[in-house]
């Protein structure tokens, strides 16, 4: 990857650390009678299941940064959650699913973005 | 806008603050400003926790191909109901570690308020001032009888609106290279949410071709590339075509050919969501809506205008039997929001101002704070869920036998029986009126009309027969295995409430209780504030003598 995507993938991704913190202390302030703890757990696993699968695979199309964060968590949501339910009919356990499938597809992703970028 | 070296984006700013007020309207207040709580709270009716329990369901057995023993009495009867949202809230809820009843019931209001996010993006590529003034009148989702579709469980279409705003996006941008997949898969998502929002999806995608082709004079290349987001579709979402179209498509059909025109005039349990929630002072500018729509019809980037005026005028398919169409009409402050916000950007535009996006960003504020002020109800209530219910049906979980099964006598919530469900054990209710009968006659009986608190995807409760055979087990089984007088000396556990709105059927529930305790096969097992367990350790031998009080 050379230096031009790297500094691409880094803004993305500290804009979306960004985002992210800012959901944190939203959340934190509509739900001011709970712990700080289950906040961050809620707002990790969306990230981790939906947010980094579904932007990565978005950089196959050439979009700007909020239509690829928004988009992208439309795209995550079907893809984690449509191949969820395959990996369930032919009997593999959910919890495989959520180690295995953000690894697939974020890899998947950063395959789209190193041909794509 | 510059402030120092940031560029800010006014409509993107008041996005975010109105998906705040929208979030704190609709979920901070009714879950008590906290995500995880002790019990299912917030539940009104019976569908919240039907939704709830299929997620559990998937989430104990670890997939989703059958239902829980306990749902219905069998071990290998189909899971049938939409899948996408249960198997998602299931994998979050291991993930996180936070209870699915939590997690399902955020989602729902999460879910909708990144689709508003979604259709707002559609709406800015036509005009960000429409953008902005769509967007106050969609809290009224929170209000009168629209809120009831949160409250009340209608939680899939939700799920399903959200992808359809994906759609909607997606044909918007359909000059992207192979935005064809994310069609095709926007599609499937909402097909696995919940079917009905796949329909209204592939309905709009056939008329926004015609009005491209006939008014807009555009080529048929555009055809090709529906038929690929149409060949996405079908391939990943067919793993669920063959079980749909052996029960929930055969139910609708029998719905559609058979049900009466006054199942419409009250649908269900729901009262029907006439146009005249809105308001005349809503409505007039959303008919104007409905005009200027006409007059922009062949303006470019104006999916999103489009897909408004196509959900208003689909939540009147009921007047052709599509019963879901009420159903939708739910979400119309959300779906029709551009007509409105079209309407008020007209007459913005004859303002003399020089930032149209300030004045806009000023009315829809302003329209904001009237609905607040004038239409919104805050609701903080448990819901029909308590502590003391939740602790016994948590006894009743944690210290029997997976294949026992429990009888609930009169309680005032047992009528929304999928409550029942979380004691994880074949449970059934005796149905309210047969007590009431029982009080009113003064007789102490032994068979009562009762019924299983069962989960069946469109009444149906299929199972494999063979490869792509099924056969259904409400049709197989004896009817009077799921409803009828059935001898009350014939379960396992039995709950009793202490107390009712009617107390006279609660003092019944008593009576019953001591009739039973003085046979020596009965023995209280638990007991809180609310309730008493029994305990049957002579099952299916007599119990209670029949006797006038």
């Amino acid at each position: 990857m050379n230096q031009d995507k790297f500094k691409i993938l880094r803004k993305d991704f500290e804009k979306i650390g960004m985002i992210l913190l800012g959901v944190i202390i939203v959340f934190k302030i509509l739900f001011h009678k709970e712990s700080l703890f289950v906040i961050l757990k809620l707002v990790l696993s969306f990230t981790w299941l939906i947010i980094l699968p579904g932007f990565s695979l978005m950089y196959y199309w050439k979009l700007k940064f909020v239509e690829r964060f928004l988009i992208g968590i439309g795209l995550g949501t079907v893809c984690f959650g449509g191949l969820s339910y395959w990996l369930g009919l032919i009997g593999v356990h959910i919890k495989y699913h959520i180690v295995v499938l953000p690894i697939v597809l974020v890899l998947i992703g950063w395959f789209v973005c190193i041909k794509k970028l | 806008m510059k402030i120092g070296k940031f560029k800010i984006k006014l409509e993107w700013v008041f996005l975010v603050v109105f998906l705040i007020v929208f979030l704190w309207m609709g979920c901070a207040n009714l879950f008590d400003n906290k995500i995880s709580h002790d019990f299912p709270y917030g539940y009104l009716a019976s569908d919240p926790f039907l939704h709830a329990n299929h997620a559990q369901g998937i989430k104990e057995l670890g997939d989703g191909r059958v239902l829980p023993f306990y749902t219905n009495g069998f071990e290998d009867s189909i899971n049938g109901f939409p899948p996408l949202f249960n198997y998602l809230v299931a994998d979050f809820s291991i993930l996180s570690g936070i209870e699915v009843y939590d997690l399902m019931y955020l989602f729902v209001f999460l879910f909708s308020a990144l689709g508003i996010a979604i259709l707002f993006l559609t709406v800015t590529y036509f005009n960000k001032n429409v953008a902005i003034l769509s967007l106050p009148i969609m809290v009224l989702v929170f209000t009168k009888k629209f809120y009831t579709g949160f409250t009340w469980g209608q939680w899939d279409m939700y799920i399903g609106a959200f992808f359809l705003m994906g759609v909607v996006w997606s044909i918007s941008r359909s000059k992207l290279e192979k935005s064809w997949i994310l069609t095709g898969l926007f599609l499937t998502g909402a097909f696995l949410a919940h079917v009905v929002e796949a329909i209204w999806g592939i309905g709009f995608i056939g008329l926004y071709f015609l009005i491209e082709l006939i008014v807009k004079r555009g080529s048929w290349d555009k055809f090709k590339k529906y038929i690929l987001a149409g060949v996405v579709f079908v391939i990943t979402f067919s793993a669920y075509l063959f079980f749909f179209l052996n029960s929930w498509f055969v139910e609708r059909l029998i719905t559609i050919k058979t049900v009466k025109k006054e199942y419409f005039i009250n649908w269900g349990n729901y009262s029907v969501i006439n146009f005249k929630e809105f308001g005349m002072w809503l409505i007039v500018p959303i008919l104007i809506g409905v005009v200027l729509l006409f007059y922009y019809i062949k303006k470019k980037d104006n999916t999103a205008l489009l897909f408004s005026g196509y959900m208003f005028i689909m939540g009147f398919t009921y007047l052709i039997r599509f019963d879901k169409a009420l159903q939708t009409r739910f979400l119309w402050p959300i779906y029709i929001s551009v007509l409105f916000g079209i309407t008020l950007y007209m007459i913005i535009s004859l303002v003399p101002v020089k930032s149209k996006r300030i004045l806009s960003i000023v009315v829809a504020s302003v329209i904001l704070v009237l609905l607040f002020n004038f239409q919104y109800e805050p609701l903080n209530t448990s819901g029909i869920m308590h502590q003391d219910l939740w602790n016994s049906l948590t006894w009743i979980k944690d210290n029997t036998n997976e294949k026992d099964t429990v009888l609930f006598f009169y309680g005032d919530g047992y009528s929304q029986d999928d409550q029942t469900k979380n004691n994880k054990r074949l449970s059934y209710v005796i149905r309210g009126q047969a007590i009431i009968d029982a009080v009113q006659n003064r007789s102490i009986k032994r068979y009562y009309l009762t019924r299983m608190s069962k989960e069946n995807p469109g009444s149906m409760l299929l199972y494999k027969k063979g490869f792509l055979e099924y056969g259904d087990h409400l049709k197989e089984a004896d009817p009077l295995y799921f409803k009828g007088d059935m001898d009350i000396c014939n379960f396992d556990y039995y709950v009793f409430d202490k107390y009712s709105r009617y107390e006279v059927l609660a003092q019944y529930s008593m009576i019953v209780k001591d009739l039973l305790l003085q046979n020596s096969g009965f023995e209280v097992v638990y007991e809180n504030n609310f309730n008493v367990l029994l305990k049957n350790n002579n099952k299916g031998e007599d119990c209670i003598e029949p006797r006038q009080i």
